[in-house]
């Protein structure tokens, strides 16, 4: 689904060049469940927000489904973004001035689905996360873990085929985290969507098929807990 | 789709209030005065342009050279047999009118009161558009014992609206002489320059004057007392009859009478009429066209401090909405959609302040007269330039405010607008200029106001070489053959009521037409020709008694005043100013006899072998715009001039019981006659109306301007406390003070201020000095001024901003860091 090749991200200062990512090389197949792990400052978020096409890379070559996406133009990116990829934030990234129905909604609108239909969608979503109740709070409401949730469903709500999450259980204490991660877990399992999260704790990178370390911007373990 | 954009745009007021608030009121405000002020130009604009005919109605001009100092005369008074020369020559000329301009004194419950009034040759109601309610325009003047009424003055002097076929008493000299009415016309726009409440027939003009004079009017080419108005055959020009005026000038006037004066005739459209300075006219008013260019500047000006100040709201608060767009981004939002959802907003915000602005000026609109003190007909609602103007403003508006946020943030990938956050804590480099720009002309207006306030006050201060302090002047008809005879009973009588000082009769007319807007004092208004050229163009002159310069507070420098009784032997004697003297270049000039007779000529002055016995104190008879000229005063009784007003001064006591008694004591010498009393202080005043005026809508608009500039700074330096609430918290923290705090969030600001200053001072200075070159006396231009308007401004600045950063620094720093 994923193909990294010699993909570098940098920042030019001055005489100096400063190598955020260096040389990676990644394959990710449908179905995966990753995790990517490493210290701060490695390059993990930049990592993502590249698979996401969220920012670009400086070199090298990314294939999303065997598509170059550094031929990709904004309009297509956006179409992508649509239609395959679903992101859920350490900082939630909810809209404020939006409730939580309207926020889970608010990727339908740019997809131009139908009225009648959003309300069903955005009904299955609320359904199935046990948020019905809070569908009309403002997102400074709710709870973190109870925002995470909206965060999680505002990314499903497209059935997505790859969810990018960055540090999805960052700013959450252990049992929210632990539901978050089943929820993610279900979603991997039963409805085969590409999950790819940044995570600081083993127990979350646990929950993963593969984990991916990153070090200075480079690969430096490939799913270590497997040649366990 | 639109609604989520519209529920973002309203829920964003809502939490933005104070914000919001702000850039919505002020816009709606600036827009308010924007269009109060911009009706009032457009109604500057609009005169005359009513008449249907308004393309084919002009007025004959002369322009002539004065030989002697070149000064070029403009004049649209005309005499009567050019007029019917004129009808016969030029088959072009489709209809010629006479009018001209006046007063006669209509009965009224026993009582002659002075009215304003137009005489015009019948045509005048067919050619203009003057609608007549009752009775037929084309045969209304054409009666000479006929008069067109306006409603309202059918109203007053009938008290009904169809007064046709009442009669009028009206003496228009000495006689009276019964007028029926034959028409009521409709009350004359306000927006037209020829204003009537009273119509004659033109032929009155001339068959109301004594026999002999009639003669010389009717067949004179010398004396002008006419307007001379045409209109053209539609296969005519005006520029194909011009240029047959030189012929006709030769043929009537002879070529050196011409030649030597170079007259040159001209036709005046009415559309131009109204805006013209040259052409002084009895029949019509004109205006400065400078004055509303000025005011539609001002106008502008407001509104573009509105605007920026709606602008850089605007854009700085979308600095903080970053993170939301980010999140659109990453849920699949292209960047025409972004940039849609920003300009739709902005959209929304700019109509709801725009239909507020709307609303407030149709509120204020009724009370917009006491600026102007001109009666305006503001129909804004179905007024299709406005709504039109309105919807071209709200276009520009949003695509100037929304295209900058719509561009640049829509350019921006995700993740930079999640992490930019933080650089949005500075105010942009393009508000900061937007800031300065608005400042220097809220100053540049602040130090114009100080600038005007000051020469006014100067004016009205200025020692006029006489005290018009408590003296009141009583209006005598100068028409009355016995005018002399009860203008020196009533002085004399006068002077026993307790409280009168004392008492002069005069020739000027002092006359405080208010209600029309006509305010004349008519000091030394006499002008005789003279040949001596150290005197210039003529020689003005009054005819007064003894007593005038008592009650006129002036000085005497050397010599006697006249005696009670005229000297006439050996020659009549004359008082003379020291400008007089000095333009003369006389050492000694008691005892000089003028002498005003150029050799072979056979022509003298009127001033010729008169006796110099006194000499007095320059003193202003004229407005200050002019300067001083040298000036004579003859005794009442040697000149030809009948009195026109007496002059009385109170004492400062008990003046209402005198000014009552004045009253009673005219009706019972001159029953007939109407009691009118103006104060001469008031009528000083209203010399400089229209700089008052001036003064006090450029000062009501640059409060209104500094107000509005405020508002937006208020608002940015919220938006920047707010922003910075997490810094603040650190510093406080660490150990700033309140005053630290204050200083850190006012220092950028105060820059601003200063910077803005830099700009509009040079161009304050240059405006004020235009501006005051109009004066013949005036104040010099010192610093004072524009220390004034800076300081004020800075301080207003401060103090805005001060408002927020105590806020800020009040605040517990705990609660606003645990926030993150």
């Amino acid at each position: 689904m994923i193909k990294l090749r010699n993909i570098d991200r940098y920042i030019d200062k001055r005489l100096q060049r400063n190598f955020i990512l260096k040389g990676i090389d990644l394959d990710i197949a449908e179905g995966d469940f990753i995790s990517i792990m490493g210290p701060s400052g490695a390059g993990k978020s930049t990592l993502l927000n590249i698979i996401g096409f969220l920012d670009d890379a400086n070199e090298g070559e990314y294939y999303f489904l065997d598509e170059p996406v550094h031929g990709l133009n904004e309009k297509q990116k956006s179409e992508y973004h649509r239609s395959y990829i679903g992101f859920v934030f350490q900082a939630y990234h909810l809209i404020d001035e939006l409730t939580v129905y309207e926020n889970i909604e608010m990727p339908l609108l740019y997809r131009k689905v139908k009225g009648s239909q959003r309300k069903s969608m955005v009904a299955d979503m609320l359904d199935r996360f046990n948020i019905v109740a809070k569908k009309d709070l403002f997102p400074n409401q709710l709870s973190g873990g109870q925002q995470q949730l909206v965060g999680v469903a505002r990314a499903l709500i497209g059935s997505p085929k790859l969810i990018l999450a960055d540090e999805p259980t960052g700013n959450l204490h252990s049992d929210q985290s632990k539901e978050i991660m089943e929820t993610f877990k279900k979603l991997n399992k039963e409805d085969g969507v590409t999950i790819i999260q940044v995570t600081h704790s083993d127990e979350m990178a646990s929950y993963g098929d593969r984990i991916i370390n990153l070090q200075d911007g480079a690969v430096t373990e490939n799913n270590p807990y497997e040649e366990e | 789709m639109f609604r989520n954009y519209l529920k973002i745009a309203l829920r964003n007021l809502k939490k933005y209030k104070i914000d919001s608030f702000i850039s919505l009121s002020g816009l709606a405000i600036g827009l308010c005065c924007c269009i109060i002020l911009i009706m009032y130009v457009r109604f500057e604009w609009s005169y005359d342009n009513f008449h249907t005919n308004n393309d084919s109605i002009y007025r004959l001009t002369e322009q002539t050279v004065n030989s002697r100092n070149n000064e070029i005369r403009h004049n649209t008074v005309h005499p009567y047999p050019q007029s019917i020369a004129l009808e016969e020559e030029f088959p072009e000329i489709k209809t010629l009118i006479n009018i001209s301009g006046g007063s006669a004194q209509f009965l009224k419950d026993g009582k002659y009161i002075l009215e304003p009034i137009k005489l015009a040759d019948p045509e005048f109601l067919s050619e203009f558009t003057f609608p007549l309610i009752y009775g037929d325009s084309k045969t209304a003047l054409s009666n000479v014992d006929n008069i067109v009424i306006t409603e309202s003055a059918a109203n007053k002097y009938f008290g009904k609206t169809n007064a046709v076929g009442e009669l009028m008493t009206i003496r228009l000299r000495d006689e009276p002489k019964d007028f029926m009415v034959a028409g009521i016309a409709k009350d004359v726009p306000a927006n037209s320059s020829i204003q009537f409440n009273f119509l004659l027939p033109f032929e009155n003009q001339i068959s109301s004057a004594p026999a002999k004079e009639q003669k010389t009017l009717r067949e004179s080419w010398y004396i002008g007392f006419l307007e001379t108005w045409i209109t053209l055959k539609e296969d005519a020009t005006k520029k194909d009859l011009e240029a047959k005026f030189p012929a006709f000038l030769e043929r009537h006037y002879g070529n050196s009478w011409v030649e030597r004066n170079q007259i040159k005739y001209a036709l005046q459209p009415l559309s131009q009429v109204y805006f013209n300075e040259n052409y002084r006219s009895g029949v019509t008013q004109s205006s400065n066209k400078t004055y509303s260019l000025i005011l539609g500047s001002i106008a502008l000006v407001i509104l573009l401090i509105a605007g920026i100040n709606f602008m850089s709201l605007t854009l700085s608060r979308y600095t903080s909405r970053y993170h939301e767009i980010g999140i659109r981004k990453t849920v699949g939002a292209i960047r025409h959609q972004i940039k849609f959802q920003i300009i739709g907003e902005v959209f929304i915000t700019c109509s709801f302040a725009i239909i507020l602005g709307i609303v407030l000026a149709e509120l204020l609109a009724p009370f917009s007269d006491v600026l102007f003190q001109k009666e305006l007909d503001l129909s804004l609602i179905s007024d299709p330039v406005l709504w039109i103007s309105v919807l071209g403003l709200l276009i520009i508006l949003t695509l100037i405010t929304s295209l900058y946020p719509a561009v640049k943030i829509s350019g921006k990938n995700a993740t930079s607008l999640f992490s930019d956050d933080r650089s949005a804590q500075k105010i942009p480099m393009l508000i900061k200029g937007l800031i300065v720009v608005q400042f220097g002309l809220a100053i540049t207006l602040m130090i114009g106001t100080y600038v005007m306030q000051g020469q006014i006050n100067f004016i009205l201060n200025k020692d006029l070489g006489f005290n018009p302090e408590n003296v009141v002047a009583v209006e005598i008809n100068s028409e009355l053959q016995n005018a002399l005879k009860i203008g020196q009973l009533y002085s004399t009588e006068a002077e026993r009521i307790p409280g009168v000082l004392s008492t002069s009769v005069t020739a000027g007319e002092y006359r405080d037409f208010s209600e029309y807007g006509i305010v004349d004092i008519g000091m030394a208004q006499m002008m005789s020709s003279t040949t001596l050229t150290q005197l210039g163009d003529g020689i003005p002159s009054e005819a007064v008694d003894a007593q005038y310069l008592q009650t006129m507070d002036i000085e005497l420098l050397t010599g006697v005043n006249f005696s009670k009784q005229a000297n006439t032997f050996p020659s009549d004697e004359i008082i003379v100013n020291q400008a007089f003297v000095d333009a003369m270049g006389w050492d000694n000039p008691i005892g000089q006899i003028l002498e005003d007779k150029p050799e072979n000529q056979g022509w003298v002055g009127p001033f010729d072998g008169k006796k110099i016995i006194g000499v007095i104190e320059n003193y202003h008879f004229k407005s200050l715009y002019d300067p001083l000229q040298p000036m004579v005063l003859q005794h009442i009784e040697t000149g030809d001039q009948n009195p026109g007003t007496i002059l009385v001064r109170l004492s400062s006591d008990r003046m209402s019981e005198t000014v009552s008694n004045l009253k009673s004591l005219w009706n019972s010498i001159a029953e007939q006659e109407a009691f009118n009393l103006a104060f001469m202080d008031d009528m000083v005043q209203r010399q400089y109306n229209e700089e008052i005026r001036w003064n006090r809508i450029i000062r009501i608009s640059s409060m209104a301007s500094i107000l509005l500039a405020c508002f937006g700074l208020f608002g940015l330096s919220a938006l920047v406390a707010q922003r910075r609430i997490k810094e603040i918290g650190i510093r406080k923290v660490f150990g700033a003070s309140i005053k630290n705090i204050l200083v850190l969030i006012s220092k950028d600001f105060v820059l601003l201020v200063i910077c803005g200053f830099a700009i509009s001072a040079p161009v304050a200075w240059y405006l004020s000095n235009q501006w005051l070159t109009g004066f013949s006396y005036k104040i010099d231009l010192d610093a004072l001024p524009f220390l004034y308007g800076g300081l004020t401004v800075l301080l207003i600045a401060l103090t805005t901003v001060s408002w927020q950063s105590v806020k800020a620094a009040l605040q517990n720093p705990v609660e606003n860091l645990r926030n993150e």
